[in-house]
This record gives C-alpha cells, sequence and structure tokens, in this order.
C-alpha cells in the first residue's frame, strides 16, 4: 500500500484513494490551497504548481496552513 | 563604581554633590541604585564603591552616541554590535508589525524596512501601536516617525504599498530576516513562499494563529525548515466573534521580536 508522510505523521492509502497532487492531498486535509505552504521532500513547491505536482509512494510532505489575523 | 553606565572613579568619603560636580555639573536629576535622591539630600549621601548613578539633565535628548552606550549597557556584551549592523523587513505594520517594529528598534537594531499600503483607523487602534492623532496618516509614515521619537539609533525605510510577489524581492533585498505581519492568510502565503523560493540566505518569521482571548502559552515559536520560522497557536483565525485583541497580538509579536534578535544573534540553528 502506498504511504505518505505528512507533517510528520505516516499515511497509508489504498491504490486507488493514494493523492495523486499536492492539491488532492491538501483537500483531502481540509486545508485552504491558497494559505498553504507545501514542502515536498525538502523542497518548496510553490503553489501555482499545487495541481500539477505529483506525488509518489513513500514521499514526505510538509504543509502550513495560515490562518488570518495580524 | 558607575556614573551612568560607565566605571568611574571612587574615594572614601565622596558624595553625590561632589560626584555631580565632578562628572557633569549641569545635571538636575540624580538616581542612586534606580531611587531618585531629593536635591536637599545630594550634600549628606555617601556614594559606595558598588554604586550605580545615573546623573541626568531633564528635557535633554541624549545623542545617538550617548544613546548607543545606554543600550550596549543594558544588553550582554556583544549583542549590541551585531543588532546595530542588522538590516530587519517588517511586511504589513499592523497589530504585528507595529509592535514588532517598537520592540526591534528599542533593541538598537540597525535599521527596520517597512511596508504597508494602508492608513491608520480608528478599528486600528484596539491592537496596533498608533495613536489617535495618527488617524489618517500611512502608517509606515507613522511608525517612522514615532520610531523616531523613541530613538535615534535606527534607521527606517519606509514602503507605503501593497505587497505582492513581485515588489517583495525588491523591498526587502537588504534584510537578513523579514517578518511576516499581514493579516490575511493568502498574503501570508505568498510573502513565506516568496522569500524562501526568491531570496536565497533570507529568513522569513512569520505568525499564525494569534485572534481572540485563548491561553498566551499556546503561541509557540518552532522552525518548520531552514530559513522559516512560525510564531502562534497556529489554530485561532481572527473572525466574526474571533476577534484581533491587543494582549494576544502582542505576545505574537514578542515571539516574532525575540525569534528574530536570536537568529541575529546566532541563537537559533
Amino acid at each position: 500500500m502506498p504511504t505518505l508522510k505528512v507533517n510528520g505523521t505516516e499515511k497509508e492509502y489504498a491504490e486507488d484513494e493514494f493523492p495523486n497532487t499536492i492539491a488532492n492531498l491538501i483537500a483531502e486535509m481540509e486545508m485552504d490551497a491558497k494559505a498553504v505552504v507545501a514542502e515536498v521532500n525538502g523542497e518548496i513547491v510553490t503553489r501555482d504548481l499545487f495541481e500539477t505536482w505529483y506525488l509518489k509512494d513513500g514521499m514526505e510532505v510538509e504543509l502550513v496552513q495560515f490562518v488570518g489575523g495580524g | 563604581m558607575r556614573v551612568n553606565e560607565k566605571k568611574a572613579r571612587w574615594f572614601e568619603g565622596l558624595t553625590l554633590a561632589v560626584l555631580r560636580a565632578r562628572e557633569d555639573p549641569k545635571s538636575d536629576l540624580i538616581v542612586l541604585n534606580g531611587y531618585p535622591v531629593e536635591y536637599e539630600a545630594w550634600d549628606k549621601t555617601l556614594v559606595k564603591d558598588s554604586d550605580d548613578v545615573v546623573l541626568i539633565r531633564r528635557g535633554e535628548i541624549p545623542t545617538a552616541a550617548e544613546m548607543r552606550a545606554w543600550v550596549q549597557s543594558r544588553h550582554s556584551p556583544g549583542v549590541a554590535d551585531v543588532l546595530a549592523k542588522a538590516t530587519v523587513g517588517i511586511a504589513g505594520v499592523g497589530g504585528l508589525g507595529s509592535h514588532v517594529a517598537h520592540a526591534l528598534a528599542r533593541t538598537g537594531i540597525g535599521k527596520l524596512v517597512l511596508a504597508d499600503f494602508d492608513v491608520v483607523e480608528p478599528s486600528n487602534l484596539n491592537r496596533q501601536m498608533y495613536r489617535l492623532a495618527d488617524i489618517g496618516i500611512p502608517k509606515v509614515d507613522a511608525i517612522a516617525a514615532d520610531l523616531s521619537k523613541i530613538t535615534p539609533l535606527v534607521k527606517t525605510e519606509t514602503h507605503e504599498v501593497e505587497i505582492n510577489q513581485h515588489n517583495i524581492t525588491g523591498i526587502f533585498g537588504e534584510c537578513q530576516i523579514v517578518a511576516e505581519c499581514f493579516d490575511r492568510p493568502e498574503f501570508k502565503q505568498m510573502i513565506v513562499e516568496t522569500v524562501l523560493t526568491k531570496m536565497p540566505g533570507k529568513t522569513i518569521v512569520a505568525a499564525s494563529g494569534l485572534a481572540g482571548t485563548e491561553d498566551s502559552n499556546i503561541i509557540k515559536t518552532r522552525k518548520v525548515r531552514d530559513r522559516f520560522f512560525l510564531v502562534g497557536d497556529e489554530t485561532t483565525a481572527a473572525a466574526q466573534g474571533m476577534g484581533l485583541m491587543a494582549p494576544r497580538v502582542m505576545v505574537a509579536a514578542g515571539h516574532q521580536a525575540n525569534a528574530i534578535v536570536r537568529i541575529l544573534l546566532g541563537e537559533m540553528e
């Protein structure tokens, strides 16, 4: 079964439920894509690439979701 | 003994009156170990070798050199020199940014680059470091004027402009560190992403989750990755029924300012 490590937690997926893109993973996490900074395997992936950046089995993802207020 | 934070010559029988005549005859207020001494007592108050005396000329503003000596005397050795050479950017001078700017200015930081497109509005005064007389004035101008009244040591560069992903690199190009002090989450996202991908060597200290009256102690500073620090509880968003209030905003701003000082001093690897 494919896995992702998301914000330090190991996640296991059924083959047909693997979130293929960062955008899909953000949706699954119920985050707001326009307020998320994403890092995959140590590299920042910019927001304009969320839809087209493909995740693969075993990748490590960090998602930081900002909330409003300042 | 020390006079105005500098070592001074002491002898048995030295009185405050004699000390004042020797060190600064124009001073009109004497503070001995933190307490003002009344004029009538200057003649009969003996000074000990362990005493700390401050001679003040009331109403006189210290020069930059004198101010630097005061700041240095209150910091650990070497700290003031590091901070005096630093340039820090503040993206947004609202609730967070206005307080970050004040805190950093008081540390003796060399230069602050302040950017915000907004003017001061009455609704800002519940949490932002502005005054009634500032209403209607561009925030960057109001804060630069205020900082100049606090210390002659900090240089300010102001940008009255809405920040976007194209002008960030130009505005903050000479800063070692940028404080993200925006209100809206998509602006926070934009500047963090831009600094991390387009500004190699620069560090961003962002904030997320500081609304309301939740516990102060759940506001944390964490290192997310190289060059990216995040302050806040990461949960409490500003919303209807979850307003932004001065105390908690100031807690977060204090975290940001302290993180910046620690990064500059190499204490936060």
